[in-house]
């Protein structure tokens, strides 16, 4: 493409500009990071081995960390990794973070910026094109994420200002359409936000072109003639078409893997939910002045309430943000950018400065997220556009799109008073060194704005005194030498110490941290750690195996370690261990481990690094097995835990596939307390939101679908489900109501409906008088039925009720009424609530006629005042009529065992405890500070208290007179640093009760509870009226059931396995091949895996059974006799192989067709038929 | 001199009826436009998606379409008025400042699309 003329002066002056400025910023880049020094770590991503890092994303499975990880979403990523490894190449570094990658990138967005601007020369003036390229460069936006080379983003923004400068090209009839779109496809193609995961960087690319689409239907549909606006529609949707086909390589691949990742996940009200807050985190200092002034990056802000003081953590927020002068100053910015559409004298000058007027305006919003005043949308955006909630980060994803507005017409403004000067002061001899000195005037002025930016202590660093420069250690890049020229086989590397507990993040003492491994970067081991990365269940091995090295339990640690195909340790003696917010372990307490197992040699130092070996090793990558334990799904990690050999099915599988319980299995039932749920306070503890109402015009339409509902023909059980859901939410309507003081006659249809509803439920469950002895039924109603009580008793104690109609008080006190009915017909299980304290009941589900262990945790049992588990004094079995008592015996430490044996059908377990102990010390009295004033208190300790456990208070209090209430603080904490009022992290209002009768509140601790204290308060400077007041042990104990035995030992096959890449394994089987068995892959699952076998016959054929095992790895149920081969591929690298030769050849074809097309119109130029 | 700025008072006044006076129409229109802004005030549900705040701004969008205004007027007072918020700034009155900041987008965006699509 001929942007510029030869031969034209300016395009001399052009060259001059654009090689001088790259030849400054690439000594500022080698000043920034001199020779030895990298930018590593945190999130950039940026590979300590480009080429090593290069080839992992040749494949569509990357198995370097955890149990590997789909890698079908990172093809497009080719490009930067390939620029990475470039810019690697070219400094003579093993590393991509080189200050020659800093150079291409920045030197990217100059001189996209260059071409952007050069385009608009003519409109927009002559000094126009030398101001903006390097306001574009060097910006508190683009800079806020240079210390992780943010290249994704500045790729997508260079992106951006080549293709606009295309579209003005093509507006000004310099380009034919299908010339334009090419190039947008193909520079899109090349900077394309790193694949599929930077997909959210396009949302400034999109709302700008929708911009221009916009503006341009409004001026055509005026105009009456639609040439711009078809011209931009094919300009887009021809891009469209040739983007796909460059990238079917990155994008075919991902669309199988796309259902796999559960795309709904992004609809789901409770991802906006939990987005939500962060959004509101970042906007946080999103204010419109802040981003007029070219301020509001949420980094360089204190939290909440604290933003109008800089973030002390950040390196140069202060220089900001605490200067008055700089701050005075930042206020030009927005007064001299909108100027410019008052200094725009041609038509054309005004038309391009207000197209970047909107672009900037519209950009704010979406940069400003939810801070008002237009957050709202902001957030209905996200709540109810699909796809939206990926702008979670509305600052980070928007805010150089929106500057990208504001510099145009700010830069404007500046030429214009450059060239006005000059015109006015200065002789025509002046005029060019004028220009020139004025422009550097102006440049200078900017530079000396963002000072900081050329100070690579403060660019760097992502806090005061942490950054991403470093030097790194050499040995590091012998460990990495040493892993590719010694084949330690698929064997995974475990790293010692483990990664940060608290942040998962793996740090050293010479200043390298990131969120992800730093071997991860560095080598093509596969490593494990305690990685964000991993499942529940994942985790809960791998801490299993950290905790048997540092237990040194030799027989654990050696199962673990084959079950993980763990071979190898890493212990690291630079991590850093100097107790910071991301310290590690230490790695001597390992160290002092490792060496006092059996079965592990060291293998090799390499300086700081010692690599460690299990000596004991076989083949624990691709195996078979006959033996097989089932589990519920949510129970997989338990069951990990709890069998010593065999692998975890989840009961899922066994349901898909149930030819897998003709394998040698035990299996794990949890059977959960059934008379628990009647002690403790409901589940639900809010009513549901509601939106449409009663007195609504469009309540007709729920009426309907709830009829509906009530019509259809369903069992007694569905038919009480749905009655209690519906009395639920009308409850809620009722209480919505009563707030909002809508007309009582609603109420009352409203209550007398309810009303009819619960006689139904009577009626329901009336007709099977057993129901009053069902636990399941009599929690499920009372969870349901206590939260409409709640709502009908709130209005009768209501200060109005007493006022109300006698057809309103009548349908209220009827609904309460009907509700205490159906309590009192659970009479046989409410009647003695008490008991359950004591006595645990426990539904159990006998399947087969054989012998099943019960176990019970010794953990969860409740304790004495010593310290010591409380034991049950009898463990009762009923089946049917019959009734015995099991025997009880110590399994180990950990659990106690009972046994059935014979047994068959539904039965019932009851574990009897003694009466628990009084845990309650009261240790003082004395007044505390409320609000309101002093009053008087108790203050008592609960004896042992652990934060796991849950206490049940119980308080006599036959004083109606005097309100007192209980406070459970934790004196470890504190709760302001602006007032000592008395708080805590729970209270409950104690009521008065009848003699002899108590309340009782169930507390349960909070995850950070400590040290909890009671404090008894009445509201006045007297001490609480109560008379009587114990905390005792609520617990819930689980029972784990274990049925059936290994009889004969497991026919395992020989097989011999080759790994021809991360996506390809063969293997050859040998040995007994009689009856069926699992193959087993670890790696963690994905239906994506394919195993397809190769008989004796040499026919082909796939193996479709395929389950999770253990809750993360592969496994297929084989049935075939006569297998020979086995090949297991991940189904994603074949469709990229295929897509990226379709990617190439489009690629060539356009790149072709491009070169071609511009000879031919250059040659028809010179000859002049154009 | 006292007549003449008299006079010249004089005709501003009649510029600025004449102004007005050609666009009686056009100011009822507007009137009638903003009112049935302020109508989805009272329509359930929709009014969930509106408030004050937008309803200023869609009014003040619309406007200098509806009135056939100049844009540099709007963007004029904008610039005065970010003096304002300045001079607010220097008197610490920062939560001013940010409001009138808000009106201030109202004001650009209108001018700024006027500007646009004239």
């Amino acid at each position: 493409m001929k942007f510029l003329k030869f031969g034209d002066e300016s395009f001399l002056l052009s060259i001059i500009y654009v090689v001088s400025v790259l030849v400054g910023l690439y000594l500022l880049t080698y000043i920034w990071l001199p020779t030895g020094y990298t930018l590593a770590g945190h999130d950039s991503g940026l590979p300590l081995d480009a080429k090593q890092f290069l080839s992992t994303r040749l494949y569509a499975w990357d198995d370097r960390i955890g149990f590997g990880i789909d890698n079908s979403v990172n093809f497009g990523s080719l490009t930067i990794h390939f620029i990475d490894w470039l810019a690697s190449a070219v400094a003579g570094t093993s590393y991509a973070g080189n200050n020659t990658s800093v150079f291409f990138w920045l030197g990217l967005i100059f001189v996209s910026g260059f071409i952007f601007s050069y385009q608009l020369k003519d409109s927009l003036g002559r000094v126009f094109v030398f101001i903006l390229p390097l306001f574009l460069t060097f910006n508190f936006y683009i800079f806020q994420s240079m210390f992780m080379l943010e290249r994704a983003k500045f790729g997508v923004f260079s992106a951006l200002l080549i293709v606009l400068a295309v579209y003005f090209r093509l507006q000004q009839k310099r380009l034919r359409v299908i010339q334009a779109a090419l190039i947008t496809a193909l520079v899109f193609s090349v900077f394309n936000g790193g694949g599929l995961f930077g997909v959210t960087l396009f949302g400034g690319v999109f709302f700008i072109f929708s911009i221009l689409v916009a503006l341009l239907l409004f001026q055509d549909v005026k105009s009456q003639k639609f040439e711009g606006f078809k011209k931009i529609l094919q300009l887009l949707v021809l891009s469209a078409i040739f983007y796909l086909a460059f990238n079917a390589y990155a994008l075919l691949p991902y669309i199988g893997q796309f259902s796999v990742n559960n795309p709904q996940a992004i609809l789901q009200d409770s991802l906006f939910a939990s987005n939500k807050e962060w959004l509101a985190y970042v906007s946080r200092s999103s204010s419109y002045l802040n981003l007029f002034r070219f301020l509001g990056i949420p980094d360089w802000y204190g939290g909440f309430g604290q933003l109008d003081k800089a973030n002390i953590e950040h390196p140069y927020a202060s220089v900001y943000l605490d200067n008055f002068f700089l701050t005075a100053v930042s206020f030009l910015f927005p007064i001299l950018s909108f100027a410019s559409l008052l200094l725009a004298k041609k038509g054309v000058q005004r038309r391009t400065l207000s197209l970047f007027a909107v672009i900037s305006l519209v950009g704010l919003f979406f940069t400003a997220g939810s801070h008002k005043p237009l957050g709202f949308v902001y957030e209905f955006l996200m709540g109810y556009l699909p796809g939206f909630v990926l702008f979670r980060s509305a600052f980070y994803k928007f805010g150089v799109f929106y500057l990208l507005g504001m510099l145009v017409m700010f830069a404007f403004t500046l030429s214009f008073f450059v060239e006005g000067i000059v015109t006015r002061f200065m002789s025509v001899k002046w005029y060019k060194p004028g220009v020139a000195i004025l422009t550097l005037l102006v440049l200078g002025l900017w530079g000396s704005y963002h000072w900081v930016l050329f100070d690579s202590t403060k660019i760097f660093a992502w806090k005061q005194n942490q950054s991403t420069k470093v030097q790194i250690p050499n040995y590091i890049y012998d460990f990495s030498n040493w892993a590719k020229d010694n084949d330690i086989g698929d064997k995974r590397v475990l790293l010692l110490p483990p990664v940060n507990k608290d942040w998962e993040s793996d740090a050293y003492d010479w200043g390298y941290w990131s969120l992800s491994p730093l071997p991860y970067a560095l080598s093509n081991m596969s490593v494990i750690s305690e990685w964000h990365g991993l499942t529940s269940e994942e985790r809960a091995l791998v801490k299993r195996l950290y905790s048997s090295i540092e237990k040194s339990d030799e027989t654990k640690f050696l199962t673990l370690a084959q079950r993980l195909n763990v071979g190898y340790f890493l212990l690291r003696n630079d991590v850093l261990t100097d107790s910071s917010w991301s310290s590690q372990e230490l790695p001597e307490v390992y160290q002092k481990a490792l060496e006092s197992l059996q079965n592990i040699k060291k293998v090799k130092s390499f300086g700081e690094w010692e690599l460690y070996m299990v000596t004991q090793t076989g083949n624990t990558a691709v195996y078979a097995t006959t033996y097989v334990n089932f589990a519920q799904d949510k129970y997989l990690t338990l069951a990990n835990e709890f069998f010593d050999s065999g692998h975890a099915v989840g009961s899922s599988a066994l349901k898909i596939y149930p030819e897998l319980g003709n394998l040698q299995t035990k299996g794990m039932e949890i059977y959960d307390c059934l008379s628990c749920p009647l002690e403790r306070k409901s589940d639900l503890q809010s009513i549901p939101d509601i939106n449409i109402l009663p007195n609504s015009i469009f309540y007709v339409l729920k009426e309907k679908r709830e009829q509906k509902l009530l019509a259809q023909n369903k069992d007694s059980r569905s038919k009480l489900a749905d009655y209690l859901g519906i009395v639920l939410r009308r409850s809620a309507e009722q209480q919505s109501m009563y707030d909002l003081g809508v007309n009582e006659k609603y109420l009352i249809s409203n209550a007398s409906v309810i009303r009819s509803y619960l006689n139904n439920i009577y009626s329901e469950l009336s007709s099977l008088p057993e129901r009053a002895r069902d636990f399941e039924v009599a929690n499920q109603v009372l969870e349901y039925l206590n939260q409409t009580e709640r709502v009908f008793n709130n209005q009768i104690e209501g200060s109005d009720f007493k006022s109300s109609s006698q057809e309103f008080t009548e349908e209220t006190l009827g609904v309460v009424w009907n509700i205490e009915l159906i309590k009192d017909f659970f009479e046989p299980l409410l009647g003695n609530i008490e008991q359950w304290s004591t006595k645990k009941v426990y539904k159990i589900m006998l399947a087969e006629k054989r012998e099943y262990d019960l176990f019970f945790p010794v953990a969860s049992l409740p304790q004495d005042i010593a310290g010591k588990p409380i034991y049950p004094q009898s463990v009762e079995y009923r089946n049917g009529g019959e009734s015995k008592t099991l025997e009880v015996e110590s399994a180990n430490n950990d659990w106690l065992r009972a046994r059935i044996n014979g047994e068959i059908g539904k039965s019932e377990l009851a574990l009897l405890f003694p009466d628990l102990p009084n845990l309650l010390n009261i240790e003082s009295s004395g007044s505390e500070r409320f609000s309101f004033g002093r009053a008087g208190c108790f203050k008592g300790n609960i004896t042992n208290f652990e934060q796991k456990r849950a206490y049940e208070v119980r308080v006599w209090k036959s004083d109606r007179l005097k309100p007192a209430k209980i406070i459970f603080r934790d004196d470890s904490f504190i709760y302001s640093d602006k007032h000592g009022f008395l708080q805590g992290e729970d209270s409950f209002e104690i009521p008065a009760s009848s003699e002899g009768s108590y309340a009782r509140y169930v507390y349960f601790p909070s995850v950070s509870a400590d040290k909890i204290s009671l404090y008894i308060c009445s509201d006045n400077a007297d001490l609480p009226a109560i008379d009587k007041i114990e905390v005792k042990e609520f617990f819930s104990l689980p029972v784990i059931g274990i049925r059936g035995a290994y009889t004969a030992a497991d026919k395992t096959l020989n097989i011999d396995y080759k790994r021809i890449d991360p996506t390809k394994y063969e293997a050859e089987v040998s040995g007994v091949q009689e009856s069926p068995y699992v193959l087993i892959f670890n790696a963690k699952f994905n239906p994506s895996w394919k195993l397809s076998i190769e008989r004796q016959d040499g026919s082909i054929a796939p193996v479709t059974k395929h389950f999770m095992i253990d809750g993360y790895a592969n496994g297929w149920l084989v049935t075939e006799r006569a297998v020979k081969k086995l090949k297991i591929e991940y189904a994603p690298q074949a469709v990229f192989n295929k897509a990226s030769v379709f990617s190439s050849a489009s690629l060539l074809t356009g790149v072709a067709w491009l070169i071609f097309s511009f000879f031919r119109g250059s040659r028809k130029k010179e000859n002049g038929k154009e | 001199m006292e007549k003449n700025k008299f006079e010249t008072i004089k005709k501003i006044e009649r510029d600025f009826a004449i102004w007005i006076f050609s666009r009686r129409y056009n100011f009822v229109f507007l009137v009638l436009v903003v009112a049935g802004l302020f109508g989805i005030l009272l329509i359930p549900y929709l009014n969930l998606l509106i408030n004050w705040y937008t309803i200023i701004l869609i009014s003040l969008i619309l406007a200098p379409f509806i009135l056939n205004m100049e844009y540099k007027i709007l963007i004029s007072v904008s610039i005065l008025l970010f003096v304002a918020v300045f001079i607010l700034w220097v008197f610490r009155q920062t939560t001013e400042a940010e409001n009138l900041t808000e009106y201030i987008f109202i004001l650009l965006l209108s001018g700024a699309l006027r500007s646009a699509l004239s």
